[in-house]
């Protein structure tokens, strides 16, 4: 520091000179105004015009000055300095100087003239004159100053005398911040709009959630997703160890968020747009949860209301129709006659609508609720429960899913209907179709009575005595058995009979009284629908054409049995897949969602129902019949007219008598 | 084969055995056969068993030749398909075997003329030259024509923007003989003579043929054709966090989707 100070005193040898003079004028002014004076000041005053010459000794009484207070030493220096800077750029800026004068001696005329101003005050007066701003751009002499021995300071520059105007201009352009509006050569800096950070903050969230929820384990079942991972890998089946964490993490949110008592990944469905990732999720149910987890269970059903109210509008609708689906079939129909209520007279479409069939209401196919989101880490959308007729419409068509929810299907025949429930039909499919379990790993529960006195499927446990089987052994396709209901036909998994109890609510204006009739016959007619047991093995699926419906292979060619995952997958659905190690075994669905219908020529091809029977032409009444149609004439029909014409032609020119006459009735029979 | 993470965003992945067993095996091929380059193209799902196969060129990108392997250690190379053979086998949809020697009966049209059944193998080959021709793509600019109108590779190619990404335009099917077609002016405003060298897929006809997804927060683009399901193409531009990287792998069934217009 010192060593700098005095270079830089050296170099500014000549200029100090002039700006000690100035200094001490003033203070001999104030001192001419002052009669009474301490000797002291006197003193200080002579060694300061003493320093004028000699530079070392300048030192020293600044070192005096500052005994008291270091700051002040700074600001003497910085006063010094500033002063100095002034002199220097008097060709920068001529106006300064007078003002500096002028406000001085404002100042020393405010202060009353018996008053002693001490060597501090001075230095006070000085300073509080420096660090006035300045109107144009609001900075002061004093910041400015003490910012370029600041860096001169620092850069420890040999010559900074001969290049203090550079460095001034310097310091003041990195003063220059194009934050205000109106200055000059302003770059506005445009806030980047990435998705990719976007997607960092959302996937930074679930890592902030698992935190805080650690220790929030109340007996929740959640697989081990990352342990799986590992096993569908080695099938080939990947969504990426990173992403398979952060669906992990996401689901342990919604596990918590939701309550939900057991929750599985149950695959990806590829859209066009957007893809979809689906968690099957087993709801608390009120009867069994309020034994074991209180009160705290009924706030999570109420929390659980309210997340559905929130939930988008697309499942609002679908919670809506589906009640009212349940509650009064006939209020659907009314609302479409509604909706198709015309303006002007059209025939009534005679479309005999089969009576809404009760939906399965935590049984079934709607036992688990569904989970789906677009993006690892968005929100999840509770998919609706499925609703038999959607379910067996969405066995007749085959569409591309889009991604958006309430993306509207078009298809025939109509789906009339929202993707989501689409994709809901779809999962329970699959689901239906392609979870298997190693047999033995789930036992029919006994307890609630004997399979004999139900029709439907019983309820199943999980074994207890259930033994891993060994991986041989789950290579052998008759070790593996369902263990979700086969949907019967009818798109429920308990069949119904369609025409038993909901005949007497048919009231409905459109149904004639012959079509009463006519299913009052059918209803004796049918049979209940019935599918392959509960916990069937798999291996007596129904051969997909020439190729069996389900394939097993080891995953590795080299690995030892006992480490060596098995593969099953399913032809039928191709996507789905079931990884099995000893103990450990999962499904999962990665696929487009799409069944495999065949294999031959002609099933490859998706044959859409043919369409109905064109409906006779309407006629609005009976005395509008004179307009009738005539059938076109055949090739033959024309050529033999043409050649009638031909004939006619010559016998015109034979006989030319009566040539006009003919000529028109021809034109006539046109 | 670094670009195997990439893969599952397409949901699929190679299992570190076929890794380990492709990495070792396909050097060894192209040592054997005295290629230049030699890549994986894609694996054909079978019922019992999987193919994977490989695909080699010296000069000519698009005089490769291809090799098969069930196990990913030996490769043999797939015969060439004469056109009436393409077209008897375009006719197949059923599943692979998994088998090379699997045959095929063939439908023939003309009543009392039996063909000769269709080995896996040829049929395997012919799907192939197909996906190629149909669906295999290159984005933009990753491949450029020199004067001598020769195709080399852009090693260059810094990838696509941000707003190109989304575009299906800038993507190439990646295939020769492709006749740039000036007609209006439109046409001519942003043509590159030297980057333009091939179609482009936004006029692929059903609309929607493609799969055009935006994965990882927009740093990665993905495509997948919904008309050869399981085509799975990625591409990824080149930022301050990662390398410029594109490629596409073949994972599905070899079966064309012949439903595709009832279902979009």
């Amino acid at each position: 520091m010192s060593e700098q100070d005095r270079s830089n005193e050296a170099l500014n040898a000549p200029s100090p000179e002039t700006e000690d003079i100035n200094a001490p004028i003033e203070n001999n002014e104030e001192q001419e105004g002052n009669g009474e004076q301490d000797l002291n000041n006197n003193n200080e005053n002579e060694k300061e015009e003493k320093s004028s010459d000699d530079d070392k000794s300048k030192d020293e009484t600044a070192a005096e000055n500052g005994e008291g207070n270091e700051e002040k030493t700074e600001n003497s220096e910085g006063n010094t300095e500033n002063t100095l800077g002034k002199e220097e750029k008097t060709e920068a800026s001529p106006v300064e100087p007078k003002p500096v004068e002028e406000t001085v001696k404002k100042v020393t005329f405010s202060i009353p003239k018996d008053c002693v101003l001490t060597e501090t005050e001075e230095l006070l007066v000085a300073k509080t004159f420096l660090m006035k701003n300045s109107k144009k751009t609001n900075t002061n002499t004093y910041d400015h100053m003490s910012q370029i021995i600041m860096s001169i300071l620092d850069s420890k520059i040999e010559n900074a005398v001969d290049i203090f105007e550079t460095l001034s201009t310097q310091v003041k352009k990195k003063k220059f911040v194009p934050d205000s509006f109106n200055s000059f050569g302003e770059f506005r800096y445009v806030k980047e709009t990435n998705t990719e950070l976007e997607d960092a903050r959302v996937k930074i969230e679930l890592f902030q959630n698992e935190n805080e929820e650690a220790h929030a384990d109340d007996g929740n079942e959640i697989p081990d997703l990352m342990s799986l991972y590992n096993l569908f890998e080695w099938a080939g089946l990947s969504l990426g160890k990173e992403e398979t964490f952060l669906i992990n993490a996401s689901m342990q949110k919604l596990m918590n968020e939701k309550g939900l008592k057991s929750m599985r990944f149950w695959g990806k469905i590829y859209g066009t747009i957007k893809n979809y990732y689906i968690v099957e999720a087993d709801q608390k149910e009120e009867d069994d949860d309020e034994e074991v987890y209180g009160d705290d269970d009924i706030v999570n059903q109420e929390e659980e209301e309210a997340n559905l109210g929130d939930e988008n509008e697309n499942e609002n609708e679908n919670e809506n129709n589906d009640n009212k689906n349940e509650n009064e079939g006939d209020e659907n129909e009314v609302q479409e006659s509604q909706i198709e209520e015309p303006e002007y007279p059209v025939p009534k479409i005679k479309i005999k609508k089969p009576n809404p069939l009760s939906k399965e209401i935590k049984s079934g196919i709607n036992k688990y609720v569904y989970y789906v989101c677009n993006y690892v880490g968005g929100p999840w959308y509770r998919l609706a429960d499925v609703i038999p007729e959607k379910l067996q419409l969405s066995r007749k068509i085959r569409k591309y899913f889009t991604g958006e929810l309430n993306h509207e299907i078009i298809s025939y025949p109509p789906f009339e209907g929202s993707e989501a429930q689409y994709l809901r039909c779809q999962i329970a499919r699959i689901s239906a179709a392609t979870t298997i379990c190693p047999a033995g790993y789930y036992v029919f529960d006994t307890e609630d009575g004997e399979p004999e006195d139900t029709d439907g499927p019983q309820p199943i446990i999980v074994s207890t005595e259930y033994e891993a089987l060994s991986n041989d052994q789950l290579l052998d396709l008759s070790n593996w058995v369902h263990h979700v209901p086969y949907i019967l036909p009818q798109g429920r998994t308990l069949w119904e009979n369609p025409f038993g109890s909901e005949e007497d609510e048919e009231n409905d204006e459109e149904n004639s009284e012959e079509e009463d009739n006519d299913e009052e016959n059918e209803a004796e007619k049918v049979e209940p629908e019935t599918g392959p047991q509960l916990l069937s093995p798999i291996s007596q699926d129904d051969e997909n054409d020439d190729i069996p419906s389900w394939v097993s292979k080891f995953c590795s060619r080299t690995l030892a049995p006992q480490f060596n995952p098995v593969c099953i997958s399913s032809t039928r659905w191709p996507g789905a897949h079931t990884v099995a190690l000893s103990d450990k075994f999962s499904s999962i669905y990665i696929g487009d969602g799409m069944k495999c219908y065949g294999n031959t020529y002609l099933s490859a091809f998706h044959i859409p129902q043919p369409l109905t029977a064109v409906m006779s032409e309407y006629q609005e009444n009976e005395l509008d019949k004179e307009i009738t149609e005539q059938i076109d004439p055949t090739v033959e029909e024309e050529r033999a007219f043409e050649e009638e014409q031909a004939e006619k032609l010559r016998e015109k020119e034979e006989d030319e008598e009566g040539s006009e006459e003919e000529e028109e009735e021809g034109s006539d029979e046109d | 084969m670094d670009d195997i993470n990439y893969l599952s965003l397409g949901g699929f992945t190679i299992n570190y055995e076929d890794r380990a067993g492709l990495n070792s095996s396909l050097r060894i091929l192209k040592d054997a056969e005295k290629y230049e380059n030699v890549s994986l193209w894609g694996r054909i799902l079978g019922v019992q068993k999987d193919y994977f196969v490989a695909q080699c060129w010296n000069d000519d990108i698009f005089g490769r030749k291809y090799f098969y392997s069930t196990d990913t250690i030996t490769w043999l190379q797939l015969p060439e398909v004469t056109d009436d053979e393409l077209k008897d086998i375009s006719e197949i949809y059923s599943r692979f075997i998994g088998d090379p020697s699997y045959e095929y009966q063939v439908q023939s049209s003309v009543p009392n003329n039996e063909k000769e059944p269709i080995n896996e193998e040829k049929r395997l080959s012919a799907v192939i030259k197909m996906i190629n021709y149909d669906v295999e793509i290159v984005p933009r600019g990753a491949y450029y024509q020199d004067r001598l109108k020769r195709i080399h590779f852009n090693y260059k190619f810094k990838g696509l923007s941000e707003k190109e990404m989304i575009d299906l335009s800038s993507y190439f099917h990646f295939r020769s003989g492709f006749k740039l077609s000036l007609d209006t002016i439109e046409d001519r405003i942003d043509i590159d003579q030297s980057i333009d060298i091939f179609d482009n897929i936004e006029k692929d006809k059903p609309n929607g043929i493609w799969s055009l997804q935006v994965e990882n927060g927009g740093s990665t683009v993905t495509l997948r054709s919904l008309l050869w399901p399981g085509y799975f193409f990625f591409h990824t531009p080149r930022s301050d966090m990662r390398q410029c990287k594109f490629g596409s792998m073949y994972n599905g069934f070899g079966i064309k989707n012949i439903n595709l217009g009832v279902m979009l």
